[in-house]
């Protein structure tokens, strides 16, 4: 089927609308529908040149049909849209990056499972089970393990809101172990990971069975204190 | 849907995706809330009192606040050119003075410090550097926050082993009231008590490294006020 030429139809339409940039849609969408008329009128068996003809006809006169579609695209709304839209893709764009990172590192550890700092069986645990909120970090001691290769363990997990006004820092503890004639200098290891959701162990070696409190440091000045004498769970007896 | 409720709609959008961005990424709209939001993931202040902010040499500003009878240091830079980040390259934070006056070395030949008695108006400091030491010594005045701060001199790589030797601080009427280090005349002082220098000397003996050097022959190089601090 021969498609008639409308441009000079389309131009006289275009010609009223000021906003540049709406020009390429409502010329498609123009042509489009003209072509949809042409098409029906042609099936209804209409000759080309009245099928064209009786197409344009619907449409209404170009300058007329201009106007209008120019206040339904104002410049000044037109500019704004344009601009908002513009600005809106650059941050979804800027923003995938960090959502990315939010959802693998910054919640990795909720997939993670603790592992046993020491091959040697189990002496006890005990539940701690404490919440401890420090700044926009909120501290969850989960349980404290004892071996039998006098490793003394500490598990707990951290979360910080992605959201909060705090610079992000891997927020780790310090696991401090007395006896009855004081503080055990020993040294210790542990992990944590994981940034906005995290877990971590730490660990004393050589602690005595008879230990009697564990001190644990948040940030610079809070800390809280354990008593290891109670809410043992001993591992012969489970 | 018309423009009009799509621009309603990114007006909403992008204010919030917006705040994600400087969330996730750090930034702030002044150095002062990167101060602020570096301190809180920290884990202390938020500091009473930005008492000074120094501009950097490769660009940025180092902030720094009171916080209780301790100072905090945090460096920050600009992004975007309208936003401000935490600088790269380490940061200083929290720092403790637990001493009568304490002096801190924030990098590029800058002293900050606080002085925690009212009388004391100024601070002298004798400061080491480089392996074998040489002596720049520098006097600063107290602020009425007991904040001091002064340039002693120029930081370079082969100088990286500086460190304050002395510290000092006097009244209005140059009367020393607190001492801490090794003075110009060999006498050492811990926290304001001196200290026997024949026990700091034998320190520096028990060391071996210089058994064969007369103690009195490594006063004022600085050597012996580091061996008798332990750094050495």
């Amino acid at each position: 089927m021969l498609v008639p030429d409308w441009e000079a139809y389309l131009k006289a339409v275009l010609s009223e609308v000021q906003f540049k940039y709406d020009h390429n849609a409502i010329y498609f969408e123009l042509k489009n529908h003209l072509e949809d008329r042409y098409e029906g009128y042609v099936e209804e068996g209409m000759g080309d040149e009245e099928a064209t003809c009786a197409a344009l006809a619907c449409m209404g006169d170009a300058q007329t049909v201009g106007r209008a579609l120019n206040k339904v695209h104002l410049p000044i709304i037109g500019w704004i849209w344009r601009i908002l839209r513009n600005i809106l893709i650059l941050f979804i764009i800027i923003n995938i990056l960090p959502t990315l990172s939010l959802l693998t590192s910054g919640f990795v550890s909720v997939f993670e499972s603790y592992e046993n700092q020491s091959d040697s069986p189990l002496v006890y645990t005990i539940d701690v089970g404490h919440k401890e909120k420090v700044y926009d970090t909120t501290y969850f001691i989960d349980k404290i393990l004892y071996y039998e290769d006098h490793t003394l363990e500490v598990r707990y997990a951290t979360w910080t809101n992605p959201f909060s006004n705090s610079i992000r820092w891997n927020s780790s503890l310090s696991v401090v172990v007395y006896d009855e004639n004081g503080e055990i200098r020993i040294s210790g290891g542990g992990w944590k990971s994981g940034s906005f959701y995290g877990r971590g162990q730490e660990n004393r070696k050589q602690i005595p069975l008879n230990a009697t409190k564990v001190v644990i440091s948040f940030g610079l000045k809070e800390k809280i204190t354990i008593d290891l004498t109670e809410g043992r769970v001993m591992e012969n007896e489970s | 849907m018309n423009r009009k409720k799509q621009i309603i709609i990114f007006l909403t959008l992008i204010p919030l995706l917006f705040f994600s961005f400087l969330r996730h990424g750090g930034y702030y709209f002044s150095p002062e809330g990167v101060f602020y939001a570096c301190e809180r993931g920290l884990q202390y202040g938020p500091s009473d009192k930005i008492v000074a902010e120094y501009d950097l040499s490769e660009g940025g500003t180092l902030v720094v606040g009171k916080w209780g009878g301790d100072l905090s240091a945090i460096p920050a830079e600009r992004a975007f050119g309208f936003l401000w980040r935490l600088k790269s390259g380490g940061v200083t934070g929290f720092i403790s003075c637990e001493k009568v006056v304490t002096g801190y070395m924030v990098g590029e030949g800058r002293i900050i410090g606080l002085a925690a008695e009212e009388q004391m108006k100024e601070v002298y400091c004798r400061v080491e550097y480089g392996e074998i030491p040489s002596i720049q010594e520098i006097t600063m005045p107290v602020d009425e926050d007991g904040y001091f701060t002064g340039i002693w001199g120029t930081q370079k790589e082969e100088e990286k082993y500086e460190y304050i030797a002395y510290i000092e601080g006097r009244s209005a009427g140059g009367e020393v009231l607190y001492r801490d280090g090794m003075d110009a005349y060999g006498r050492y002082f811990e926290d304001g008590v001196e200290r026997n220098l024949d026990s700091a000397g034998e320190r520096v003996y028990q060391n071996g490294k210089l058994k064969n050097i007369p103690f009195a022959n490594l006063k004022n190089t600085g050597l012996a006020t580091a061996f008798a601090k332990g750094k050495i």
